[in-house]
């Protein structure tokens, strides 16, 4: 029997419990609009990608069973498949591979400011490969665990630690630059 | 632990080993603490964590916390039917006192409900007046029965 803390929320929140459906929303929301915000970098996107995972989860949270696995683990994956369905509606990706985009950093000259070193680190993230990119959100920013970032992709431990390790390396060659700013 | 296994968890994971995995975290703190090299491959994954902590938290705008709760009071309205959940709700409060905590749609608890439903219409018809009343925010997700579930998978 799985530990979860958020069972008996889920369960209330399916019966009606408007409290518990806040109190839910308090809990998760800013997490997962981290990571829509990250894999989709546009801000509208993001916010329809988690408001329509919420859209699921209250319609499914009267049908929940407890025990089977984690909430925060199927919320995860319910919110990183609302941002893959937005990605595929972009253009036509490999996952495998890096997405094509617009090169939208800051030039040298423009180098300045927190506001521009944002940008650069989002640039580089959003340029990574879909899968070397979720698992480094999942990992670095929604503090998963390795065993639930597994779970969540679908893949192994050692697929993860794969994808993790290609990611980080390629974010510390475009990003060392960084390291005096 | 090895350095080859050391060097991929942090490749993988970095500098922080609230991140590295539990089971292998003791083991990898004592080889930091006793090996010179791991000193520096500590020191790279870290730019790497510094530089990526330097994102700011994702503010969440009122606007959307709206949207999503006004997503939860569609969903429970129309569970309950609207108008018409009047009766759902007061057979779901029927069913609290005739078999406490059973779902609804439970073919157990659905007929246990049923068989008292008949008292349950002739009582309910001069309430409904005063439920006009009854607070809009008042809806429950659980009298639905798997009959009315309108969410298929």
């Amino acid at each position: 029997m799985i530990d979860d803390p958020d069972a008996e929320l889920v369960a209330r929140a399916g019966q009606g419990d408007r409290a518990a459906a806040q109190e839910l929303m308090a809990r998760h929301l800013p997490k997962m609009m981290m990571l829509a915000r990250r894999m989709l970098t546009d801000r509208g996107e993001a916010e329809d990608a988690v408001q329509d995972a919420f859209l699921r989860l209250w319609t499914h949270a009267a049908r929940w069973e407890p025990g089977k696995a984690k909430f925060e683990t199927w919320l995860y994956r319910v919110t990183l498949n609302q941002c893959y369905d937005r990605l595929r509606r972009r253009v036509p990706v490999n996952l495998d591979e890096a997405v094509e985009i617009p090169d939208a950093a800051p030039s040298p000259e423009a180098r300045l400011g927190n506001a521009a070193i944002q940008a650069e680190i989002e640039h580089a993230i959003s340029g990574l490969p879909e899968r070397q990119r979720t698992a480094i959100l999942l990992c670095h920013f929604q503090e998963c665990g390795n065993i639930e970032a597994a779970e969540i992709l679908g893949i192994s431990v050692e697929a993860l630690e794969s994808l993790l390790a290609r990611g980080r390396r390629t974010l510390r060659s475009q990003l060392a630059h960084l390291k005096n700013s | 632990m090895k350095r080859d296994r050391f060097q991929a968890l942090i490749d993988a994971y970095g500098a922080n080993p609230s991140r590295w995995p539990a089971r292998e975290r003791a083991a990898a703190e004592a080889f930091a603490a006793r090996d010179e090299a791991a000193k520096t491959l500590l020191a790279d994954a870290a730019l790497v964590d510094e530089t990526l902590d330097r994102l700011s938290t994702e503010e969440v705008p009122a606007r959307l916390r709206a949207r999503i709760l006004a997503g939860y009071d569609e969903v429970a309205t129309r569970h309950t039917g609207g108008a018409f959940g009047l009766i759902p709700r007061a057979i779901g409060r029927l069913r609290d006192a005739v078999w406490p905590g059973a779902p609804l749609w439970q073919p157990a608890s659905a007929f246990a409900v049923s068989l008292a439903a008949g008292l349950v219409l002739g009582l309910l018809v001069p309430s409904a007046v005063s439920a006009h009343n009854a607070d809009p925010s008042d809806n429950l997700l659980v009298v639905t029965p798997a009959v009315f579930d309108l969410d298929h998978d």
